[in-house]
């Protein structure tokens, strides 16, 4: 089989990457399955959480939800209105557990097919599965920082805020509505920036968790705009899901509680599919140019 | 083998969709029926009479296909708010007597229900036909949730319809009345507490304030168990807002401070204390 097209040059050009990327997952859909395995982990969670006021599942889902949140929650519609937040936790569980693995699969498959070979799941996934401590330290670092870090801003803002009718000579509606959005994005965008290549250095660069993630720190830094413009790109394809579900009260009013559900499926496919699969691949062919794996 | 598991996957799926308890179909089904009878509350005089027939049909479906159970206490209660806000008042109250049925077993529905009788004469202006309902509650279910409140109801419906104060007098003086009658009934001291609290109210509804500094000694004096400290509090604040007598508010504050040192008032009232 051909290499995928390389991307030659001192300078990487970015938007090369990019249509290297997309051309790889085009011409190798095959890399796509490790990221088509955690979407599905992440639907099945979907699935149990919206059937959890249901037999069988709720003899097991039922005592956490009552305990936690309160047996109301186990009736409808207010299943549907504590499923976001429930799936928000699922989700960071299936990051940490498997996501690390996944996304370690296919930088090796994306690593293969650079190298001419044709791109083996099994070998890919064995291989990661080798590195998974240090992969699922990786992941609970990621997701503990995301977390925390992406709280501050608002918390921050109400702080700022409490007493005052403008800050900075701006009223609450754009800061809250328009510069918080945009700042959350940007620091999402770095968060993802900082954690992106370190999983490269482990599972291609064959490191150990610390010196793998100090190194991802530090080659983000070195290629900090590229990188921001390499993880930015497609996580603007996730913008339109964000605005829906902000207004996920609305929808439910309109179409009814179960919409949740859909919109919830639908951030999933996106976030996993195009978001994560696009991100990791683009980084992955930008890591291999960069350090000549 | 794959092809096993996909279908054992499927089938595993598919069951658990089909598994829906039928409370929980029957909490969908009211939703909905909720959600047809919000436009008509939003918009009552002007919703089409077929929207409102629709709201009124889907309740009535899920009374018909629950007997007996809350979700058909809640439909044929919606069935008489719809009417009631639609200005039909005897349909209303046609409606709500159907749930003053059995009221043996069920007191506080009955309660509930000529409450909200009472509810249709005080919309269609006139007062004496609900107070006789709200009375009539208090005599039969005097210890229902709704009959404690009621004299207090009163009290403030007079208050709010700027009665003369002889009237505001003579309700919370029955008011009082009937509290302490209640109190021979009641067979244990927290009941009696809560009792003379209402007795405490009905003075503070009137803006008798004497009376209820009184009636507060008294609850300080005979329930030392249940929280004396908030007696205390509440008459600081009388004597301090409604009285201006801000040295005598400020003795109650110290009693809090000196007699109740570990309860969560304490220090609010040393702040406050601090403040005067």
């Amino acid at each position: 089989m051909e290499p995928a097209e390389r991307i030659k040059g001192k300078r990487i050009n970015v938007v090369a990457v990019a249509r290297a990327a997309v051309n790889l997952l085009v011409s190798h859909p095959r890399v796509l399955v490790p990221f088509a395995v955690l979407a599905l982990v992440e639907i099945a969670q979907l699935f149990i959480l919206a059937n959890s006021p249901h037999f069988p599942l709720n003899r097991v889902m039922a005592p956490p939800i009552q305990r936690i949140w309160g047996g109301v929650f186990l009736h409808y519609p207010y299943i549907y209105e504590l499923l976001p937040r429930l799936f928000y936790y699922a989700k960071m569980a299936a990051g940490v557990l498997i996501g690390g693995v996944t996304t370690a699969t296919a930088c090796v498959m994306v690593l293969q097919v650079q190298k001419g070979k044709r791109p083996l799941l099994k070998a890919a996934f064995r291989e990661s599965l080798a590195r998974y401590v240090s992969l699922f330290l990786l992941m609970v670092l990621l997701y503990t920082a995301v977390h925390f870090a992406m709280k501050q801003p608002q918390i921050l803002l109400a702080l700022a805020f409490r007493g005052k009718a403008k800050l900075l000579f701006i009223g609450p509606r754009l800061w809250f509505e328009v510069i918080l959005p945009s700042a959350l994005f940007l620091m999402a965008v770095v968060l993802q920036g900082l954690f992106v290549y370190s999983i490269p250095f482990i599972i291609i660069k064959g490191k150990k968790f610390l010196p793998a993630l100090w190194g991802g720190i530090v080659f983000f830094f070195k290629n900090a705009a590229r990188t921001i413009v390499l993880v930015g790109v497609p996580m603007v394809l996730y913008v339109p899901v964000t605005i829906v579900r902000s207004n996920i009260n609305v929808l439910a009013d309109k179409f009814g509680p179960e919409s949740i559900v859909t919109v919830l499926l639908v951030s999933v496919l996106v976030s996993v599919l195009v978001v994560d699969a696009l991100v990791t691949v683009a980084t992955a062919l930008y890591f291999i140019e960069a350090t000549d794996a | 083998m794959r092809k096993t598991l996909s279908v054992i996957l499927a089938v595993i799926l598919l069951g658990l969709m089909g598994c829906e308890s039928p409370s929980f179909k029957a909490e969908r089904k009211m939703y909905k029926a909720h959600k047809l009878a919000e436009k008509i509350f939003r918009n009552p005089k002007s919703t089409p009479p077929k929207q409102f027939e629709e709201a009124v049909e889907a309740y009535r479906k899920i009374a018909a296909q629950y007997p007996g159970s809350v979700l058909e206490v809640q439909a044929e209660f919606s069935i008489g708010h719809l009417y009631l806000v639609r200005g039909a008042f005897e349909e209303a109250r046609a409606q709500y007597k159907k749930l003053t049925l059995d009221c043996d077993k069920k007191g506080n529905l009955c309660a509930e229900a000529h409450f909200a009788i009472g509810n249709t004469y005080e919309l269609e202006q006139s007062w004496p036909a609900a107070e006789a309902e709200y009375k009539f509650i208090m005599n039969t279910f005097p210890f229902s949730a709704k009959s404690l409140d009621l004299p207090l109801y009163i009290i403030r419906h007079y208050r709010k319809e700027k009665a003369t104060p002889k009237t505001i007098d003579t309700a919370v003086d029955q008011a009082v009345a009937y509290y302490t009658n209640l109190k021979v009934d009641s067979e244990q001291e927290k009941g009696d507490f809560i009792l003379q609290g209402l007795v405490s109210r009905s003075y503070m509804e009137g803006e008798r304030w004497l009376d209820a500094i009184d009636s507060l000694d008294k609850l300080t004096r005979d329930f030392p168990d249940f929280n004396p400290e908030q007696a205390l509090w509440v008459k600081a604040l009388i004597y301090a807002n409604k009285l201006g007598d801000r040295e005598k508010a400020k003795e109650e504050l110290k009693k809090i401070v000196s007699d109740y040192p570990d309860s969560a008032l304490a220090q609010k009232a040393t702040i406050v204390i601090d403040k005067m």
